[in-house]
């Protein structure tokens, strides 16, 4: 038991933030806030160049052999510089890839991920069911050699700027049901996107398949063990809530750095606004609220990278991290006062993307049922007597 | 029996005539209007100069001066009937509530000739205001203001810079406050005097802000104003300021009539929204937080009425009505936070997205609230109000 980084983390975290602050600027971030990809290709360039892209994958594909630990890490300062959401998808989209067959199409993808030639994304959440498979309707079905998917996705992020969107699909129950992952080129015949207009400005769409094909070596599905891909897709949604965790703790430890900066140059009353108690007390609860969130979500991170059982620690994190976040960019606005909510200042571009991963992954609420159900409380789930429907 | 929570027959009557207004002239386009772009920047157009001018024939911008003087002398239960259904509606009434706000300050405390001059160009919306009163470095601590306004000959001089300084790109006059006597105890040199905002020398720069909505940077440099601009007496200005805070507080912080429309909207959203196979409204942690809501919402509500009696009573409610202004301020910030982490992921989507909860108001109000709680004197102050003056804690300093 020692809660406490090694040398090298800090060092990967150090080079991370410095990389990070010269290159993902809030005047880029401002700008790519208002494009219809919200991506930046030069940006990209130089993260693939530093192998931040890949810094998880294994070595064998171009990828740096990091644990998901140290991609933690990085996510840290992504989440204080505000980078863009691809880099989350497509790290989301890697952690479905790395762990599907067959061979081929995974040693591709990943070799094209890592060596930054390809955004990537996942197509989870439909209209009314967003994270339980069995009530999802998108589905493939087999002609010929080939597959056709139809159905619709929604909140699917990055969906213009992705270059591969991975469609979590129910398969016939002929072939023993369970689901696939279809890759698909957003391009394709038959695929088509409707944008959302988000609170984080962040680039989501909803995304339709009308019999789009699919090649047989474009439909993936699980390891060894079994054929169903979903066990390997909730995998790494798990991961990828820890990795929101991670963002969210860098994003909030900014700005209760950018409000503790301004608290002592602020002078009213002839001293420093952070001289008064009150003030004094708000920053120290957002202190305490972020510390807190870092070690819930440092634990989760190490739990995934040593390959323990890890829901609990997740949903821990997560549960703690929503309304941290939000709660700090709130109490940072109060502290600013006028001077934070003029939109020349960048404090609402975290409070922004404070709501937006609120709700990513789930928010406080999913969360504690899903800790209710890992402390063996009898938690009521919704009906699923006709779950297989959509299943074709 | 006394007392009682029910509302007497004039009341309801009272709220059926503004709403049956509201529904007449706050037309589907003037909702459009401030759903995209805000109540403040929305007040610049013609359709809402016009909306303005409808509620000005009404005599509601003097709803609650004295009838001696075209007033309608409604009482604060009566004001807070008439801010509940403007807010449940989204209709802006930041024009109207500093009219009101501006007139019964001059009312109680100008001079005669204040009132003449000033009096009968409100309720008619001839003249309209924004307030000048905070500086870059006169927010929180307002007694630092520095703009300075000296006489020369009948006429005084203005120079200096306003902040937040809201609907000065359209309205008539600035209700300015001033540095008169640079000598005296910082509370004793400040004077009000109403400056025409077309007077050579003032510029107005637009701020924009998150919510969308437009406040301003005003600039002086050397506006000359006649000497009965002048309102009651040279350097008792922090007086007028005082006052005028206090019935902006009771007048703009007392009601949660948008609040009650929030939660309306949100309990009904989360009855439509299947999520996995149940409604959002079938489960029971959404059930809890809604019920929560529903509480706190109660209690801004009660603390609203109490305070608006205690005003109807004759007493000034400094305690109560920091209590309304903190927790009503904060529950706006707890409401819109709560509201678009319930409905999950379509919690995030703003207005202009077609599923979009009430059209975006409820991300908007969220964006707005920051203002809420820091804005007409920060929470922090009013928690050193509830204490000090309601519980005789010491004060330091």
């Amino acid at each position: 038991m020692e809660l406490a980084l090694s040398e090298d983390q800090l060092l990967l975290a150090k080079s991370a933030r410095e990389l990070l602050e010269r290159e993902c600027t809030p005047s880029l971030v401002r700008a790519l806030r208002d494009s219809p990809t919200g991506h930046s290709t030069e940006l990209w360039r130089v993260l693939a160049d530093h192998d931040w892209v890949g810094v998880a994958l294994p070595e064998s594909q171009g990828g740096s052999g990091a644990s998901i630990f140290e991609l933690g890490l990085f996510m840290e300062q992504a989440g204080r510089v505000l980078l863009p959401t691809t880099y989350a998808a497509t790290t989301f989209a890697a952690e479905v890839i790395r762990r599907l067959g067959p061979d081929a199409p995974r040693r591709e993808l990943l070799e094209r991920i890592c060596a930054g030639d390809m955004v990537a994304t996942v197509a989870l959440a439909e209209r009314e069911s967003v994270r339980e498979p069995a009530f999802m309707r998108t589905h493939v079905r087999q002609v010929d050699d080939h597959w056709l998917l139809t159905g619709e996705k929604m909140f699917v992020v990055a969906p213009t700027a992705a270059d591969v969107v991975l469609v979590v699909a129910r398969r016939p129950t002929s072939i023993g049901g369970g689901h696939a992952v279809a890759l698909v080129d957003p391009l394709a015949k038959g695929v088509t996107a409707v944008p959302h207009v988000t609170f984080g400005r962040d680039p989501q769409a909803a995304v339709s398949f009308d019999e789009v094909v699919v090649a047989e070596d474009k439909l993936l599905v699980g390891d060894t063990s079994s054929d169903d891909a979903w066990p390997v897709v909730d995998a790494a949604v798990l991961v990828a809530t820890a990795l929101e965790c991670a963002e969210m703790v860098g994003g909030a430890e900014r700005v209760l750095e950018i409000t503790a900066e301004y608290v002592k140059q602020r002078h009213q009353f002839g001293r420093p606004i952070g001289s008064f108690q009150a003030v004094q007390h708000h920053v120290a609860d957002m202190a305490t609220s972020v510390e807190s969130g870092r070690w819930a979500t440092y634990q989760a991170l190490w739990r995934l990278a040593e390959g323990l059982p890890a829901r609990r620690e997740v949903s821990i994190a997560k549960a703690w991290c929503s309304p941290m976040y939000t709660t700090v960019t709130q109490l940072a606005h109060q502290l600013h006062g006028g001077a934070g909510i003029v939109i020349e200042h960048d404090l609402h571009l975290w409070s922004e993307r404070a709501k937006a991963t609120q709700v990513r992954f789930g928010g406080r609420d999913v969360h504690l049922r899903a800790l209710a159900g890992e402390m063996g409380l009898p938690v009521r789930v919704a009906p699923s007597s006709d779950a297989t429907a959509g299943g074709a | 029996m006394r007392p009682s929570f029910a509302f007497t027959a004039e009341q309801e009557a009272w709220r059926q005539e503004v709403r049956a207004f509201l529904a007449e002239a706050f037309t589907p386009e003037l909702r459009a209007e401030v759903g995209a772009v805000g109540s403040e920047e929305a007040g610049a157009s013609a359709a809402m100069a016009d909306f303005r001018r409808k509620i000005c024939e009404k005599g509601w911008y003097g709803l609650n001066w004295p009838e001696s003087y075209s007033g309608l002398g409604k009482s604060a239960v009566e004001m807070l009937i008439f801010a509940e259904e403007f807010e449940r509606e989204d209709a802006p009434t930041i024009e109207r509530a500093i009219a009101s706000t501006i007139g019964l300050t001059i009312l109680h405390l100008g001079t005669e000739h204040n009132k003449q001059m000033w009096i009968p160009k409100i309720s008619n919306g001839e003249v309209s205001f924004a307030l000048g009163y905070s500086e870059p470095d006169a927010g929180t601590d307002l007694a630092a203001l520095q703009t300075r306004a000296e006489r020369d000959g009948d006429d005084w001089v203005i120079n200096g810079q306003k902040i937040w300084n809201s609907v000065a790109h359209y309205a008539t006059h600035e209700w300015l406050a001033v540095r008169t006597d640079p000598d005296a105890p910082r509370h004793h040199g400040i004077s009000i005097i109403v400056v025409p905002l077309d007077s050579p020398g003032i510029t107005v720069q637009p701020l924009l802000t998150w919510s969308g909505l437009r406040t301003n940077a005003t600039f002086f440099e050397d506006v000359r104003v006649p000497g009965d601009h002048l309102i009651g007496e040279e350097n008792e200005g922090w007086t007028y300021v005082t006052a005028a805070l206090a019935f902006e507080r009771a007048n703009a912080f007392g009601s949660a009539g948008h609040l009650r429309r929030l939660l309306d909207d949100l309990v009904e959203r989360c009855r439509t929204t299947t999520i996995d196979r149940e409604t959002l409204a079938e489960r029971p942690e959404v059930q809890m937080r809604l019920a929560e809501l529903e509480v706190d919402l109660e209690i801004a509500w009660l603390l609203a009425y109490r305070t608006a009696a205690i005003v109807d009573s004759g007493r000034v409610p400094e305690t109560e009505g920091a209590m309304v202004k903190v927790f009503t301020s904060e529950f706006e910030t707890k409401l819109t936070d709560w509201g678009m982490e319930l409905l999950d992921l379509y919690g995030q989507l703003a207005g202009g997205d077609p599923d979009a909860m009430s059209g975006g108001r409820l991300e908007r109000t969220y964006r707005v609230a920051p203002v809420g709680r820091f804005g007409a004197g920060t929470n922090e102050i009013q928690r050193d109000i509830i204490a000090q003056r309601g519980w005789g804690l010491p004060r330091r300093r």
